[in-house]
């Protein structure tokens, strides 16, 4: 062969290389379809609803932020790929805004706990948590460790959820023993201030127990005291049966008062044991959204007085077709109520509905329509974290 | 510059024999993944009409699925093919040195003597494989899009879904490794495999200069080059990176491999090397 046939020989692969690798990238980097659309009430009414949502297919992973004037931010990352960031939603926004403070963190939003001034970071270390704090005003970080709690010495830890109540930060993490079996949850309550421990729950796995314990944590305020809500769920499960049955499920509420450290009993708990329906706290009220012949109705639990109060009745909400499980969200801010979906399927819209808090009218019917993905087979957007600050 | 394209298509027309059935047995390996996967699904699809349990097409997707050509492409003899390919092109990348130093009238005696700088010599070599695998992924592109052509036409309308050809590259699997399936993973991976392939050459060239000593002493710098690797990975300041830092730090790293080997080689074969 002629040497310049061997020259135009590479020229040739090199343009057949370079045209297999962009046609995809002039192709695709669609941005995602997605917006919450009006259909009756002022949409002022959504002014501080924000979705974090995640997206995957089997190529690429997309996370987005959406509020009611449409996608905020978009970003894709390709499963292909050599490193990949897979940090949930939330934590992937935190990234972008925070980038130093974020740098070699988890990316699990349950390592977290962000207020109006601080975002909290907590990681298991060998002899305690490790705590890093952003001030988000001035930018300046500081550092702290956190003792353990004097529990099992050969207990594992796995954080499960880190947020904070009045000066206090809690982080509610799962035990493990030795052989990995899980032996129960905990609370450790911290003052991030003086990195000491205030106080500790556990909520021991009974050893013979046949199924699964969750423990579910909300804070409570209610004249300027904190307390915390605490969901105790076990749920038997006959793992020699080939058929599924009805599970056993049982669920005690308890008050746990964070001056007094006193952790009491809520005997009204035992009208909101139905298990799977989505619930909110405002204050010292516990919300559960209930399914109901004709419209949806809201349960209300006072922890504080440990009563239940009158159920309400939101308004216009019949027609919604699915039953409320937990792929509904309910959120309580202020004097209203939010009433969404986790998830959103293509070209199927979610409801997106504000209820006055006292009377359970409807004030703002909308929904979320998408249209995404650049192949038939995508899955659907999960938001991992919705925001209503209205 | 005319010495080291003189060369190139020396070394060219040299391999083109080699080069050829190494062509011939990827793409007949290829094309029996085609009809095996076909018959595989016929097969299984014929057995379930027979049980008589879903016997429609839309019970047999509602149980199954669809099928698009990732599952030719995660077929053994595919895998096959891009593995038999892999260790073909190794063999071929020691054989070009060996192939001049080894025997009676040695052959690297005439190319060293050749007017012009030595280092033509070296790049010939580099460019006749960097020719060889980039020919064979430009192959490999082709034959991806033939085949799905032939699988799509085989499997009935309905049952078949189409999706792009990047996307059927499994990302654990030989073909990722020689055709990654996007520009980013191709850049890191082929910066990898280009940078270790100088850093070979020098390890050649290191035992065609002094032998045995040579040898000796790329096994040191080997393991010196592989120790510094962990010891960097275990500081853990790899976690303390965004991805696409890691990305571009793990580029910067390659190209200095390949540069620094390249010198290396350079200096090498002008004052080292011995026939």
């Amino acid at each position: 062969m002629r040497k310049q046939t061997t020259l135009w020989l590479g020229l040739l692969l090199v343009t057949i290389l370079g045209t297999f690798y962009t046609q995809p990238l002039l192709a695709q980097e669609k941005t995602p379809d997605i917006a919450i659309e009006t259909i009756s009430g002022d949409d002022a009414l959504v002014k501080g609803l924000t979705y974090y949502g995640t997206m995957n297919n089997w190529s690429e992973q997309t996370t987005l932020t959406l509020d009611r004037s449409g996608l905020l931010s978009s970003e894709v990352y390709h499963q292909a790929d050599v490193f990949h960031d897979y940090s949930e939603s939330a934590v992937a926004a935190w990234q972008k805004d925070y980038r130093s403070f974020m740098r070699g963190k988890l990316p699990y939003q349950s390592n977290y706990a962000e207020t109006d001034t601080t975002l909290y970071y907590v990681s298991v270390e060998e002899d305690g948590f490790s705590l890093a704090a952003l001030d988000k005003g001035t930018g300046t970080t500081a550092k702290a460790a956190l003792p353990y709690p004097a529990t099992a010495s050969n207990a594992d830890y796995t954080i499960t959820r880190t947020f904070s109540s009045g000066n206090r930060l809690i982080i509610q993490y799962a035990l493990y023993n030795g052989l990995s079996e899980y032996v129960g949850s905990a609370l450790a309550i911290y003052d991030p201030r003086t990195a000491t421990l205030e106080d500790h729950l556990i909520f021991d796995f009974p050893e013979d127990f046949p199924g699964y314990q969750d423990v579910s944590v909300e804070p409570l305020t209610q004249a300027g005291k904190n307390a915390l809500l605490v969901m105790v769920k076990m749920q038997e499960a006959d793992w020699e049966s080939t058929e599924a049955g009805t599970p056993v499920t049982s669920i005690v509420f308890q008050r746990y008062d964070l001056e007094t450290k006193q952790l009491v009993d809520l005997v009204a708990g035992a009208d909101f044991s139905e298990d799977n329906l989505p619930y909110a706290v405002q204050d010292s009220r516990f919300y559960q959204l209930h399914p109901s012949e004709g419209d949806w109705v809201i349960r209300i639990l006072d922890a504080a007085q440990d009563k239940t109060m009158d159920e309400l009745v939101l308004q216009n909400t019949a027609t919604w077709q699915s039953a409320p499980d937990m792929g509904w969200k309910l959120i309580v801010s202020g004097n209203r109520i939010l009433v969404t979906k986790t998830y959103l399927e293509n070209q199927k819209p979610a409801p997106v509905a504000v209820f006055d808090l006292q009377t359970g009218a409807m004030l703002y019917n909308g929904q979320i329509s998408g249209a995404f993905g650049t192949i038939e087979n995508t899955d659907a957007v999960y938001f991992d974290r919705i925001v209503f600050e209205p | 510059m005319k010495k080291f394209m003189e060369l190139w298509a020396f070394e060219w027309n040299r391999a083109k024999r080699f080069y050829g059935f190494l062509i011939i047995l990827v793409a007949g390996l290829q094309a029996y993944a085609v009809f095996h996967e076909y018959r595989f699904w016929k097969g299984s699809y014929e057995r379930m009409l027979r049980a008589g349990s879903e016997n429609t097409l839309e019970g047999y997707l509602n149980n199954n699925g669809y099928i698009s050509f990732d599952a030719v492409t995660n077929n053994s003899f595919f895998g096959f093919s891009i593995v038999t390919a892999i260790f073909c092109l190794l063999f071929y990348a020691v054989a070009i040195w060996y192939q001049d130093w080894t025997g009676k009238d040695r052959f690297s005696f005439r190319l060293l003597s050749l007017p012009g700088s030595r280092f033509s010599v070296y790049a010939a070599k580099f460019a006749t494989i960097w020719l060889m695998i980039t020919g064979l992924q430009a192959l490999q592109i082709g034959l991806l899009f033939v085949e799905e052509l032939i699988f799509s036409g085989l499997m009935p309308a309905g049952v078949y879904m189409d999706l792009p050809l990047q996307s059927v590259i499994p990302t654990s699997s030989p073909l990722s490794l020689a055709l990654p399936g996007s520009f980013s993973s191709y850049l890191f991976y082929y910066s990898a495999g280009y940078a270790a392939l100088t850093l070979g050459y020098t390890f050649i060239l290191m035992h065609l200069s002094v032998r045995w000593r040579g040898v000796i002493l790329a096994g040191v710098v080997a393991s010196v080059l592989l120790v510094s690797a962990l010891l960097f990975l275990r500081t853990g300041v790899s976690s303390f990176l965004y991805a696409e830092e890691k990305y571009w730090a793990a580029i910067s790293i390659h190209t200095i491999l390949f540069i620094a080997g390249t010198r290396i080689n350079d200096y090498l074969l002008k004052n080292r090397i011995s026939v």
